[in-house]
């Protein structure tokens, strides 16, 4: 069973923290933007950053590594 | 001066230019993290996940600076295409107006060429230009 040790584990949620932030971004910026062109670009990057926030949360799920947990 | 370049619509709206940029600059950001990332995580499963997010960042960031040069708003690149041209002219003039030749450039061993900087395979530009007949 893999486990994190603390310094992934604040890495990976400030991973995820940015992660929303850039979907957030994506969206609300694609739904601003006046060219479809760029609004559709804006858009499937946006299903990447969200798919990416979704890895960092399974792997979020993984129990703390023994020597470290209190 | 720059940001009123920016934003020409509207001194309270976001154009499309600042919106990419702004992206971009996140994206890089993200970038810089996952890299540190990588190189401090001991454990494989995460430092992959990491890789491969890293991946992701930069593909997209990669699209977003393609995007922006095809509108035309990466101002740097157009900016620094003519600087270039002008000093590779410049370089190449002086080149002439010193006498450069293949004697400055010294033919070594095996076909290979030693500089000022370093061993080439190849002879630099300037003297290949230099040396073609007209």
């Amino acid at each position: 069973m893999n486990t994190l040790t603390p310094k992934e584990h604040v890495y990976l949620e400030e991973a995820l923290r940015l992660e929303n932030l850039c979907v957030a971004k994506y969206n609300v910026y694609a739904d601003k933007c006046q060219d479809d062109d760029l609004k559709a670009a804006l858009f499937s990057m946006s299903k990447n950053k969200r798919r990416n926030a979704n890895r960092i949360i399974q792997l979020l799920k993984q129990p703390a590594s023994p020597q470290y947990s209190q | 001066m720059a940001r009123m370049n920016y934003s020409r619509n509207n001194r309270n709206r976001l154009s499309d230019h600042d919106m990419f940029l702004d992206l971009l600059t996140t994206e890089k950001y993200i970038a810089h993290l996952y890299n540190h990332a990588v190189l401090e995580c001991s454990g494989d499963l995460v430092r992959v996940t990491f890789q491969t997010l890293q991946q992701t960042t930069q593909s997209n960031a990669q699209q977003l600076s393609e995007t922006m040069h095809q509108e035309g708003w990466n101002e740097l690149s157009k900016q620094q295409r003519p600087l270039r041209n002008s000093l590779s002219a410049k370089s190449f003039k002086k080149g002439i107006a010193s006498g450069i030749s293949q004697t400055n450039v010294n033919p070594g061993l095996n076909g290979t060429y030693r500089g000022k900087s370093g061993i080439y395979t190849k002879p630099p530009r300037y003297v290949e230009q230099y040396n073609t007949p007209h």
